[in-house]
């Protein structure tokens, strides 16, 4: 009612809205996340809460549009620096979570921006965001779209046909996971799958073959399988390569493609489930008659 | 006139541009007085030209430890 009474004023005054004003005291926190392709995918709140920002952290997929993005705040900060082959990606992302906080703790309005949406794939954004509520600050996530949104639409696969599973490629190997053929699977940084150190930039084609000899369990090794790749940049086109699972681990797999096993069963009917609910349909018909 | 990322947010966001076939789109580039860089990405369909202007910096992409969950890291 309040904010429905504030735009009949604001349309009456014929003015322009104009955002309250904030206590530049108290430093905020916005996880935001760019889309996959520039100019492409970045929605108008996201933007805003780029260019309102008084200093942003860049977690970007490519560095022409981390180019982009600095023509939206002239303080932008990458996130890439951090990276360092044989330092474990664990001690990187608490880095970003200490680095976005003390800015946060010094009054300022922080913005991590990270390419796709902040909260897929993605621990950093969801760690800032609890620490900085922990604290008493102000702190929110805005989605994006993400590798998976384009996924869905470039490879024209709709998840809630016969449902879809996700895994970071390396949960398949150190845990006893329970795949389902009769859906998609969608495997992630399968380029660097069997690193239990997190801190390499990628594995050999003969781990690959240990997580072939793992998915042979549920799936042929004749049985086709997806590489993908996003675009980043609006003149690319989505790579999409098919081959044969067997075939893994002797093809290059960069770490930001994503791996689709496509269904290799399918779906089995639950007949006594179907029973159980055709009696109920039952039972409810003879009540609502009587 | 756009410089590169000006005309990529430009392609980005038009519907038009965005789907236009590789020779359309080089015809309008270079109305633009595209750098030769994004005129050979879009001739190629190979945006590594643009290293010539951008520099060649390949970003690192994970940002997760999914492998492992965190009972298993502490």
């Amino acid at each position: 009612m309040l904010l429905s009474q504030n735009f009949a004023y604001y349309h009456k005054m014929n003015t322009p809205l104009v955002a309250p004003p904030k206590d530049t005291r108290q430093g905020s926190l916005a996880v935001v996340g760019m889309g996959m392709t520039l100019g492409s995918h970045l929605t108008p709140l996201s933007r805003s809460h780029i260019e309102q920002a008084d200093v942003i952290f860049a977690g970007l997929s490519d560095n022409i549009v981390e180019q982009w993005l600095q023509r939206m705040n002239a303080d932008v900060r990458s996130l890439q620096p951090y990276y360092k082959e044989g330092k474990s990606r664990r001690k990187t992302y608490e880095e970003w979570v200490d680095l976005m906080m003390t800015e946060v703790r010094a009054g300022k309005r922080v913005c991590g921006v990270f390419y796709g949406h902040p909260g897929i794939f993605a621990w950093s954004p969801h760690k800032v965001i609890e620490v900085a509520r922990a604290e008493g600050f102000q702190a929110h996530m805005e989605p994006g779209i993400s590798a998976e949104d384009c996924l869905y639409a470039d490879l024209g696969i709709d998840p809630g046909t016969v449902g879809c599973q996700h895994f970071e490629a390396g949960q398949i190997l150190f845990y006893e996971r329970r795949i389902d053929p009769s859906g998609y699977l969608v495997l992630w940084q399968v380029g660097l799958v069997g690193d239990r150190s997190l801190a390499r930039f990628t594995t050999s084609g003969a781990y690959r073959q240990v997580l072939v000899d793992v998915l042979s369990k549920d799936y042929p090794l004749d049985h086709e399988i997806i590489l993908y790749r996003a675009v980043t940049l609006p003149i690319q086109k989505p790579r999409i390569r098919r081959i044969a699972l067997r075939d893994l681990p002797f093809v290059d797999v960069p770490t930001e493609e994503t791996v689709i096993l496509p269904p290799a069963a399918t779906l089995k009917p639950n007949h006594e489930i179907r029973e159980r609910l055709a009696a109920l349909d039952k039972l409810e018909k003879e009540a609502s008659v009587a | 006139m756009l410089d590169t990322i000006e005309m990529l947010e430009a392609i980005g966001s038009d519907a038009s541009l965005r789907y236009a076939s590789t020779v359309e789109l080089t015809n309008l580039l270079d109305q633009g007085q595209a750098t030769t860089a994004l005129t050979a990405a879009v001739m190629s369909g190979d945006a590594s030209h643009l290293a010539r202007e951008f520099g060649d910096m390949t970003n690192f992409v994970p940002q997760a430890t999914q492998s492992f969950v965190s009972s298993d890291l502490n």
